[in-house]
């Protein structure tokens, strides 16, 4: 792990020495120890900054909407297919990016590690487990079991998006199987029971918008739900606009979607928003045959017409 | 001390549902959340919401307002005095907050009479936090794990059962009230030293001495564009924080009738600040994040007299970029050096 990090830091070093980016976004230490939060570079005198990101590392496809350009990343799987979806979106483009891949293992949510983050003094991988290194001796965790939850349907290897640097230590994470139980149980529920999940759901949300701002397919420059005219959404959190926010999010991504879960890990009163999403992505790939719906591709499926589309409303 | 078996705690509850209106902790899909009563109570997690709600809540209807230039104007709906609230294990912190809130909404030239209403006979029932969480660091605001500030009663927990201590007349009445479920005798000596000794390791990275006086002269730093350069620009700290009290008026016109309401609003959000004209005081995440962490720790301190955080560690919990109370203190004090 600290070969690939010393790699990275080097790279992003010579990014910018080599005049190839005026700003980069990685991962930095974050205020809590083994947490990692996003960090905007503008030297290359700060790659020492630079952290792969072992536990709770946030996506960064989307700060590069803000980033001057020549801008740098680096990317896992899973921000790769969030770069591609904004190439694809036409938000940026590729010729103002320069893109580092790294391999990732998983990425470690510490919510999942059952004990206090202040007495711990070292996170570590071996094998399958995770050595949690504290005063009071380690303790051993199946690596599975403290993964963040999109990591349990990584895409690994399937990421799209051609990059400037491939760094690979070979410790990578095998692409996770597609598994749609969870879909399949919300769609054999009965519609009544299944309009109650999602209503005791939606009136959770606070409406702070947290989804929408993590996710790299909502990219509008203007986000029609935040113009004060026409008011498509009020500001009243009250179910009917509990519905109209959440179903408005979810089929404006339906068939954009990169799966990365970003929206749900942001959501700070817990929205099974993947359900949604994943939900749309699934029916992309029966209907219209499509391998993996989450990977951005020249011809989308929802933007595009073919005169063998299936039309089953005619 | 009086004290009840946490197994009928329920009954307790739904006996108060009857004449309070009863806002606690329940188990809401994969948290837990403040919120009215229905039937279920969590008394063990510390909810990601704060009890601001029950006083403020997100959303309320003003009035409805129907007319036309022939029949005139008319207003219906409006505040009726509900049931008094009742918080229902509130934390240290968020009890504090509330009294923080009060001088807010309830002192100055501008007292706000829902809010009033609401508050003046209100009983909040606080629990000693035993096992306070990673992210919080209250005792950094001169809270802890056993401060009563702002509670009605103080309630001590052990493993079987939750003994009440009334501090204030309404505590004392809502006790009074339900004699019928409460033993007498005990005392929780060692949950009380349990909470002496409570551990935050948080606080200890935390400093906020004359934090107020060093951003005096802080407005144009340069740290403010470097915490907000991660910010991704959405209200889930402040709609968690128990002390952002922030709110906005808006009409939903349907043709000759409609309704006014008010809602909470979000400094973090682009039109926050956004003038009829088009003009926007606070056009980027810097000068938006500036004016939290600001309203927080220094217009807070000359306005209200006091820091407008009280360590909850929502912020922390909410945010999914590290960018929070702790971080910014932390941020600011190495920036002020």
């Amino acid at each position: 792990m600290n070969d690939l990090r010393e790699q990275l830091k080097e790279a992003v070093a010579s990014a910018f020495s080599q005049g190839r980016v005026r700003s980069f976004v990685c991962l930095e230490r974050g205020f809590y120890p083994f947490a990692t939060m996003p960090a905007i570079l503008h030297s290359g005198s700060d790659a020492d900054r630079v952290e792969i990101g072992l536990a709770d590392a946030p996506l960064l496809a989307k700060y590069l909407l803000d980033m001057p350009k020549p801008a740098g990343i680096v990317v896992r799987s899973c921000d790769a297919l969030g770069v591609s979806r904004l190439i694809r979106d036409r938000r940026v483009k590729r010729e103002d990016l320069y893109i580092i891949s790294i391999s990732c293992p998983g990425v470690v949510d510490t919510a999942k590690i059952p004990m206090s983050m202040h007495r711990i003094t070292a996170l570590e991988k071996a094998g399958d487990a995770l050595i949690v290194h504290t005063a009071l001796g380690p303790t051993e965790l199946p690596w599975s079991s403290v993964l963040l939850d999109r990591c349990l349907a990584c895409v690994s290897g399937a990421a799209s998006t051609d990059a400037d640097v491939v760094l690979d230590d070979g410790r990578g994470k095998p692409p996770a199987p597609v598994d749609y139980s969870e879909i399949d149980e919300v769609e054999h529920m009965a519609p009544d029971e299944r309009y109650a999940m999602w209503e005791k759901e939606f009136a959770k949300c606070i409406r702070c918008f947290a989804c929408r701002n993590a996710c790299p397919a909502c990219s509008c420059r203007k986000c029609s739900l935040d113009l004060p005219e026409p008011e498509w959404l009020s500001r009243a959190v009250i179910l009917p606009e509990q519905f109209m926010f959440h179903f408005t999010r979810a089929y404006h991504v339906a068939g954009r979607c990169v799966g990365c879960g970003e929206c749900e890990r942001a959501c700070p009163v817990g929205l099974p928003l993947m359900k949604l999403n994943r939900k749309f992505t699934r029916d992309i790939e029966t209907l219209f045959g499509v391998d993996d719906a989450r990977i951005p591709r020249d011809v989308e499926v929802l933007g595009t017409f073919l005169p063998d589309d299936p039309e089953e409303f005619c | 001390m009086l004290h009840i078996s946490k197994h009928n705690l329920l009954s307790l509850l739904t006996h108060a549902s009857s004449s309070w209106q009863v806002f606690c902790p329940s188990k809401q899909g994969s948290t837990v959340n403040f919120g009215w009563f229905e039937g279920t109570v969590d008394t063990v997690a510390i909810p990601v919401n704060s009890c601001k709600g029950a006083f403020l809540p997100q959303t309320e209807e003003l009035f409805t307002y129907r007319g036309t230039p022939e029949t005139g104007l008319s207003l219906t709906g409006g505040f009726d005095g509900q049931k008094p609230v009742l918080i229902f294990f509130a934390r240290p912190c968020d009890a504090r907050a509330l009294t923080l809130l009060d001088r807010v909404f309830l002192e100055g030239e501008y007292a706000d009479d829902r809010y009033r209403s609401r508050r003046a006979r209100s009983v909040v029932v606080t629990v000693g936090c035993k096992s306070p969480l990673d992210t919080c660091f209250c005792t950094a605001f001169g809270i802890g794990p056993d401060s009563k500030a702002g509670s009605d009663v103080f309630v001590y927990e052990d493993e079987t059962s939750l003994y009440f201590e009334p501090l204030t007349e309404g505590g004392a009445g809502f006790v009074a009230a339900h004699l019928a479920y409460l033993a007498e005798g005990g005392t929780p000596v060692s949950v009380m030293e349990e909470l002496r000794r409570a551990e935050l390791p948080l606080a200890g990275r935390i400093w906020v001495e004359g934090m107020a006086e060093m951003l005096d002269s802080m407005f144009d730093h340069p740290v403010w564009e470097k915490m907000s350069a991660r910010c991704r620009g959405c209200g889930a700290c402040t709609y968690l924080c128990p002390t952002c009290y922030c709110f906005s008026v808006f009409d939903a016109p349907r043709g000759t009738h409609g309704k006014r309401y008010r809602s909470w609003d979000s400094c973090q959000f682009s039109d926050f600040m956004l003038m009829a004209g088009g003009h926007n005081p606070r056009p980027t995440r810097k000068e938006r994040v500036r004016q939290r962490f600001m309203h927080k720790f220094n217009y807070g301190v000359k306005r209200q007299g006091d820091y407008l955080c009280v360590g909850c560690g929502r912020c922390i919990r909410a945010c999914s970029v590290g960018l929070h109370a702790a971080s910014a203190l932390f941020d600011l004090k190495e920036a002020g050096r």
